[in-house]
């Protein structure tokens, strides 16, 4: 599942994941890196079962990434 | 020095045992058990098979040197360029007891180091600067239980290849080292068996080693850093006794009951709000350590009233959980919970008791309601005592999956969503029961990485060990990557490069390799690729799919990516069982290798 918006909205959501679960292991600091679509146009982001996105976030809400944000393996 | 006993010498010993000693009598006794005694065989037979065993390419010449006394029966050890390079021997020794391990030693020419070990044992003995005169060299330890030891003569912590000359082996009982005493070589009979044997007791040279597996008897090591998803704890976890994964210390330490939550209504409410009033009204107040509902005006009893659970809590909830409720008060009668968007009905509790423990599995919503039965009610006050949250099984994710070679390339992530588990609700994750890391269980896309794995631009030998899962057989899933994430990555392991269900390999250099359509990859079976960029190319279980030769260049530092490449977004969602690198040539070793795998995993026939 994840939310898909701009770098800046997703960059705030993982932010408001790691201060909720603020994270009580060695080594685990960070919930997800933020994914940029092939094109440029767009980012997503893991979306955390328990947090929702700020209210004022446009994130938009998907089960699973289409084929397009994954290229094909160069040759 | 005067002794008090009046019986001059005859004693010496500064252990009396346990004998009643009186002024009238004697006891010429032997020393305590261990005492002046050897307790290694063949102390200067190093060489002699049915008492010493050579480990991760040691080799003994015999009677290679003069020993102190000037006569030719010292050995020279040659220790291969690895850490774990060692002879060693098999002895049974007390529980709670110190010994003494020794050894003459010197080195041919210039100036070399080595280490004493009783594998399993706290502490080592280290020695450095040998010189080309006879030194005799000890190390002593404490044993906790009874039992087989192994002892070393083991290679430097730097683990160079070098040679070095050794004659008088000896282990003796106490802290302080004995007077050297020959002890013979057997005769007759079989080698020794080690205690354990591990990939890294068998083969030299190894850059990275991953598995849930243990490389070696010669070292304690931890296979996998562990964080628990109830809380996000972490903790090492190591091997069982025959070198497996220790399942029972992870899934203690995963499943270690979690208290989310537990009501405390001393002093207000806690957080807890109505939902519904179901047509009346309804007052919640903090009564005497419980939470009181007042309900009022009921009109209907069609509707029913409810609470909200306070939604903090939900936030760390994962999966699990064990929900206790306890209510007081006939008229308060639990009807059901909403849980991530499902009515679940739980009229059916003991009301003779007043509890009930209801225990659902937290989703994607963050609501939680309790609702009242207020059928056939008018008026009534009823007490939530009290409300307890605990999580009793939970996921295991690796943070860390340990470089057991020596050579600190440890693979890890510090990103939640894309650490592979090991753990799926509660469970250890298995294929035909050999543990394994998950690529498809986790939130997001999973990779594990190590960096600044290669420093130079020679041959490389790769031997992966994997399965993929029911929903892995889509295209361009790449299941490691040397390189920089990138078109100019040195080398990748590639699952439906020709279409599903296929395997394929990328490697690039001066001369670019690619071999994308190895077909027949089913699901849940485990398979070994095994890799060699210069000479023999491409095998799967054992069996070759190219001869094509490809040499590699580039930046003589790389990443190594475990289940992506390194810039992401081509997941791996299968599982891993074990992944070893060699930044070496292994051409003459590849048979050896892929039978001591699939002696192991039981691949293939």
């Amino acid at each position: 599942m994840w939310y898909i918006g701009t770098r800046e909205e997703v960059e705030q959501y993982n932010q408001k994941v790691n201060a909720a679960k603020a994270y009580k292991g060695s080594i685990t600091s960070n919930w997800a890196n933020p994914r940029q679509h092939p094109d440029g146009s767009k980012w997503a982001i893991v979306a955390n079962n328990s947090i929702e996105p700020q209210e004022e976030s446009n994130l938009i809400f998907e089960v699973q990434l289409s084929d397009d944000w994954t290229p094909e393996v160069e040759l | 020095m005067a002794n008090s006993n009046n019986w001059g010498e005859i004693y010496k010993s500064t252990w009396w045992g346990d004998k009643a000693w009186s002024a009238n009598t004697l006891f010429i006794d032997s020393a305590p058990p261990g005492f002046g005694l050897n307790l290694l065989k063949a102390s200067e037979d190093m060489d002699n098979t049915l008492d010493w065993i050579t480990r991760t390419g040691a080799s003994v010449s015999a009677q290679n040197t003069n020993d102190p006394n000037g006569e030719l029966t010292a050995e020279r050890v040659d220790f291969a360029a690895d850490v774990n390079s060692r002879i060693q021997q098999l002895v049974t020794l007390e529980a709670s007891t110190t010994y003494t391990f020794s050894v003459h030693a010197k080195v041919p020419s210039g100036s070399q180091d080595f280490r004493l070990k009783a594998l399993g044992v706290t502490g080592v003995g280290s020695f450095t600067a040998l010189s080309s005169d006879w030194t005799r060299f000890d190390f002593d330890f404490t044993t906790t239980t009874a039992g087989t030891y192994t002892l070393a003569i083991m290679n430097a912590t730097d683990g160079a290849a070098r040679s070095i000359q050794f004659w008088g082996a000896m282990l003796n009982e106490g802290a302080d080292v004995g007077g050297y005493v020959k002890t013979e070589a057997s005769v007759g009979g079989s080698s020794p068996t080690p205690e354990y044997s591990g990939f890294g007791d068998e083969f030299v040279g190894v850059t990275a080693y991953y598995s849930l597996r243990q490389f070696t008897e010669a070292e304690t090591l931890n296979a996998i850093r562990v964080r628990r998803s109830s809380d996000d704890t972490e903790q090492d976890i190591g091997f069982d006794a025959n070198g497996d994964l220790d399942s029972t210390a992870l899934t203690t330490f995963v499943n270690e009951d979690y208290n989310h939550y537990t009501s405390n209504w001393a002093a207000d409410v806690d957080g807890w709000t109505v939902n519904n009033a179901g047509g009346g009204t309804v007052t919640l107040s903090n009564d005497t350590n419980r939470l009181k509902v007042d309900v009022s005006g009921m009109t209907t009893t069609a509707l029913r009233p409810a609470l909200n659970f306070p939604t903090t809590i939900w936030s760390n909830i994962t999966e699990g959980c064990s929900v206790t409720i306890t209510i007081e008060g006939a008229n308060l009668v639990v009807d059901g919970l909403f849980v991530d968007g499902t009515f679940q009905n739980i009229t059916d509790h003991d009301l003779d008791t007043g509890t009930f423990t209801y225990t659902f599995t937290k989703g994607a919503s963050n609501t939680a309601i309790i609702y009242f039965n207020s059928t056939g009610k008018g008026d009534y006050v009823g007490f939530l005592e009290s409300v307890v949250i605990t999580q009793t099984t939970a996921d295991g994710a690796v943070t860390t999956w340990y470089d057991q070679s020596g050579n600190g390339n440890d693979a890890t992530n510090s990103t939640e969503s894309e650490q592979p588990l090991i753990v799926d609700g509660g469970s250890v994750v298995t294929i035909d029961g050999y543990a394994c890391l998950d690529g498809d269980l986790g939130a997001g896309d999973t990779m594990l990485q190590a960096t600044n794995v290669i420093d130079s631009v020679g041959d490389v030998a790769i031997f992966s060990t994997y399965a993929l899962k029911t929903d892995g057989t889509t295209a361009n899933q790449i299941t490691f990557e040397i390189g920089n994430g990138t078109s100019t990555h040195r080398i990748h392991d590639t699952l439906g490069r020709g279409g599903a269900g296929t395997f394929g390999i990328d490697i690039r250099g001066t001369s670019n390799y690619d071999f994308g359509n190895a077909t027949g990859v089913a699901v849940d079976d485990i398979y070994l690729n095994s890799i060699l960029s210069e000479s023999n190319g491409f095998y799967i279980n054992g069996t070759q799919q190219t001869s094509d030769n490809a040499v590699r260049s580039g930046s003589t530092v790389d990443a190594l990516t475990l289940f992506n490449r390194g810039g992401g977004a081509f997941p791996y969602k299968g599982k891993l069982f074990e992944f070893i690198f060699f930044d070496s040539d292994q051409s003459s070793n590849r048979t050896g290798i892929e039978t001591n795998i699939n002696d192991h995993f039981d691949i293939y026939t």
